[in-house]
């Protein structure tokens, strides 16, 4: 991105969050019944979803990074029975969620203090969630991974990569942040994914990817997947189509859109495009394969597979 | 349609390949005008079918439905199996260079059969222009046949293919296929990886480019709404002029007149008479109506969907509208058989059932029983309003709409069932060659003159004859009280709501006579809209739902038409007074 983009673009992305963060104090502060409907409805689902990829124990206490006047996260957390620490930079935003907090009683499972995401130390807590629009993101996950306890894990929010949000908000990759092992993600609505990554146990030095723990499924399913994420099929229903479009065991996927409202998924495969209802999605079972950079690249190269 | 056989002299050829490969492109570079749709027989699967001179051999060549495989998981699949077990003369196997190891696995499972088998890789061009290169010869030896190269839209390689077809059909021994290969995906696979090499890399194309955008949320919405209007526009507008310049001069200028004279000189005036060229004369409005106000927006109609068909893009369409779909418990695929009631409802009930949920099916052919025009209604509807009123029109499009949605709602959470889930491929974008629209337009063209023309004529000389002898005061009296009582219409009008079970177009057509106030126009075509589908799909209807289904089909449009119509006519005036 050019210099002169990337400027509009970080000034958009205060000027939205400046405006967002007054709204949310607004709503913590007089409206806090409108705030909880507004996190049931949106933030249910993906914190459900978050939690079944990190597959933690629960009773665990878990630090949320970013939480803002209004911590809806850490609320849906603290609902599923965990204790969570709320942290927000910004001492207005920390004032108004323990405002939040108090109105909805959860005072005892959820503690908000003023910290920066850059310098916390994350050692004390199982699990690490850290939202969208927390920034400089990439500096703070970083930290977080650093100082993070061994498998701890580390959920983080990402722009869906051909969404609209990719504009204002960075993609952060694990890659990047010198995550080498594997990595979970799922799609959730509202143009948002998430990212869970497990900190590998560490031993002299080397970092070693968990292979040991038992319980950890590597697969996950085309319906989880993300745009312009690849896979590799493992295993597919008894469909008789499924096969001569391409779907077949050791085939290689990349997803190219999904469709709102529950629509369909679309995956290119050996060349071809194939619009898969997510019912049938869901039970196709794959392997992480990576991520492509643009989907139509790999539609031609994916014509010589 | 008979089911297919040899013809009376000659061989029997067929075009087997996967859907979407460019079959009908190369059938209709191969027939010549005399073509036909065909139904298999218990079935809704149609195929076409023409006869072929090759050198010496006369020929019937059908052309097979799209199959992926031959594993007799669908309808379209048994219909090829059984056409195969009919042992033709010759196959032409038509691979897919672009998607060639799915068609190499089709190509084993025909193989497999021992029937003198030709292979023709379609679609070289796009192969070419992906960088890659297909050895024949290796792919000749390792499937033991012959193969050739063509790319049907460009029109290459055809005339190899219709000069080894002769020289197979000399001598078929030839052609059967010589080595034993194992079905199966790793023997595909296999022999994909032997005879495909990379050239070069290629680049993006504008073709990918585009059809990816159109599939995708956005901006394929944008385009979706584009095309839904060039469609609207292309139906009533190029329709219009047909009517207009073309259909009106030649009918009303000529030909109708001259009937009319010739009839004056043979038949004494009288009741005769009355019935061939009076009011309701079967030989001036039964060749009016259909001719100059419904066939043209017929031929616009069918223009657009061939154009759509061909070009690849009702998948996308059905790609962004399945998730909306899917609310009302349709699938995606649902748009298929609605678009095809705005043609005529009959294929769009037998098309119900690529709908594997029977919930959809009912569903489906209930709201287009219900809500949805045939083209000869609207081509009717259009001529009707237009003219007077685009606002009417509009209205009722609006009603026509709503009452398709909520009759989409409310059925998909009364009927018990489950919808199955969508699975399909969507094809590349490409233009589509004029010659192949102009055949589909033609064969389309002739099921409509044969089918529909003789019904309306029938139609219209039943209400001469109910006319002439003074019938139709008769029930018009019967039927006052609802006709111009609740409906506030003329009494007359009661002829079109009988003549309405023969021909749906008959139940708009008679009120361009009446010298009806918009509104009353307006109360008439809606009543028209959603009265009783034609006495041809009731029959459908009964043969695939059963008796009890047609019925509640019969009284649910009839109370709702009557319902919706007396109620606008009422606000209707209502709103007028105020």
């Amino acid at each position: 991105m050019s210099s002169a983009s990337s400027a509009v673009a970080l000034w958009i992305m205060n000027m939205t969050g400046r405006l967002i963060g007054k709204i949310e104090n607004l709503i913590a502060h007089s409206l806090p019944a409108l705030g909880m409907l507004y996190g049931k409805k949106f933030y249910d689902s993906l914190v459900r979803k978050e939690l079944d990829l990190a597959r933690l124990k629960p009773g665990g206490s878990i630090l949320h990074v970013g939480c803002g006047s209004l911590p809806l996260t850490a609320l849906m957390l603290a609902r599923h029975g965990f204790s969570v620490t709320a942290v927000d930079r910004d001492r207005r935003a920390v004032a108004a969620a323990t405002e939040f907090v108090r109105s909805q009683r959860r005072e005892a499972c959820i503690h908000v203090q003023q910290a920066d995401g850059e310098t916390i130390d994350a050692s004390p807590y199982d699990a690490v969630w850290v939202s969208l629009h927390v920034f400089p993101r990439r500096r703070v996950l970083r930290n977080l991974l650093e100082n993070m306890r061994p498998e701890a894990k580390l959920v983080y929010r990402n722009p869906m990569p051909d969404g609209k949000l990719c504009c204002i908000y960075p993609l952060v990759s694990p890659g990047e942040l010198g995550h080498g092992g594997e990595f979970h993600s799922a799609a959730a609505d509202l143009g948002k994914q998430s990212v869970v990554i497990e900190k590998p146990y560490r031993e002299e030095g080397l970092v070693v990817p968990i292979t040991s723990n038992q319980d950890t499924s590597i697969d996950t399913c085309l319906e989880d997947l993300t745009a312009l994420q690849v896979a590799i099929i493992f295993s597919v229903p008894d469909d008789p189509l499924l096969a001569p479009l391409g779907l077949r065991p050791g085939k290689r996927v990349t997803v190219s859109c999904r469709h709102p409202f529950g629509g369909p998924v679309v995956v290119h495969v050996q060349g071809r495009r194939i619009a898969l209802g997510r019912e049938l999605a869901r039970k196709i079972r794959v392997e992480d394969g990576g991520v492509a950079e643009n989907c139509l690249s790999h539609h031609i190269a994916a014509a010589e597979n | 349609m008979p089911e297919p056989s040899h013809s009376s002299s000659g061989k029997l050829i067929l075009l087997i390949g996967p859907p979407n490969v460019g079959k009908s492109v190369i059938f209709s570079e191969m027939s010549g005008m005399d073509v036909a749709m065909a139904n298999y027989p218990g079935t809704t699967v149609d195929y076409t079918e023409g006869e072929v001179l090759f050198g010496p051999h006369r020929a019937l060549v059908i052309d097979v439905p799209g199959t992926y495989t031959l594993e007799a998981s669908n309808e379209a699949e048994e219909v090829a199996i059984q056409m195969l077990d009919r042992e033709p003369d010759l196959v032409v196997c038509v691979l897919d260079a672009a998607n060639l190891e799915s068609s190499i696995y089709l190509a084993l499972q025909v193989l497999e059969r021992r029937l003198p088998t030709l292979i023709a890789v379609n679609r070289i061009d796009l192969l070419r222009e992906r960088g890659l290169q297909l050895d024949t010869d290796a792919l000749s030896r390792a499937l033991g046949t012959d193969v050739l190269r063509t790319a049907a839209v460009a029109g290459e390689g055809l005339d190899t293919l219709h000069s080894t077809i002769c020289s197979a059909l000399d001598g078929p021994e030839r052609s059967t296929p010589s080595s034993k290969t194992d079905v199966s995906w790793t023997e595909a696979e296999g022999i994909h990886r032997c005879v495909i090499t990379r050239l070069r890399q290629s680049g993006v194309t504008r073709r990918d480019l585009i059809g990816d955008a159109s599939m995708r949320p956005w901006p394929g919405v944008l385009v979706a709404c584009g095309v839904l209007v060039a469609v609207f526009a292309t139906v009533v507008g190029l329709g219009m002029a047909l009517r207009r310049f073309v259909l009106l001069p030649v009918f009303t200028g000529l030909i109708i007149p001259q009937i009319v004279s010739l009839i004056q000189e043979i038949v004494p005036s009288g009741l005769l008479q009355n019935i061939m060229i009076g009011e309701y004369g079967f030989l001036t409005k039964g060749v009016e109506w259909p001719f100059t106000l419904v066939m043209p927006y017929v031929l616009s109609f069918y223009l657009a969907l061939c154009f759509l068909e061909d070009s690849g893009y009702l998948p996308r369409l059905g790609v962004m509208l399945d998730g909306l779909l899917g609310k009302i418990g349709l699938s995606g695929a649902g748009i298929i058989p609605l678009l095809l009631g705005y043609g005529c409802g009959i294929p769009a009930i037998m098309s119900t059932r690529a709908l594997s949920s029977h919930k959809h099916r009912l569903t489906v052919s209930l709201m287009v029983s219900l809500s949805i025009p045939c083209m000869a209604q609207t081509g009717a509807f259009i001529s009707l309003l237009a003219a007077r009123s685009i606002g009417a029109l509009s209205f009722v499009a609006a009603i026509s709409i709503s009452a398709l949605a909520i009759t989409g709602l409310l059925l998909g959470r009364i009927l018990p069932g489950q919808s199955s889930p969508t699975l399909m491929e969507i094809p590349d974008l490409l233009l589509p060659r004029p010659v192949v629209l102009g055949k589909k337009l033609w064969v389309r063209t002739k099921h409509y003159i044969k089918d529909a023309v003789p019904a309306v004529v029938g139609g219209v000389a039943v209400a001469a004859v109910l006319y002439e002898t003074g019938l139709m005061i008769y029930l018009g009296a019967l039927l006052r009280p609802v006709v111009a009582g609740w409906l506030q219409l003329p009494e007359e009008a009661a002829v079109p709501i009988l003549l309405g079970i023969f021909r749906r177009e008959l139940t708009v057509l008679p009120l361009l006579d009446m010298n009806l106030t918009t509104l009353q126009l307006t109360v008439g075509s809606v009543v028209a809209l959603f009265y009783v589908p034609c006495v041809a799909m009731v029959a459908v209807l009964m043969r695939e739902f059963g008796a009890r289904f047609a019925l509640a089909t019969l009284v649910i449009t009839t109370i709702f038409a009557f319902l919706v119509g007396g109620i606008v006519a009422r606000a209707g005036l209502l709103l007028l007074t105020i």
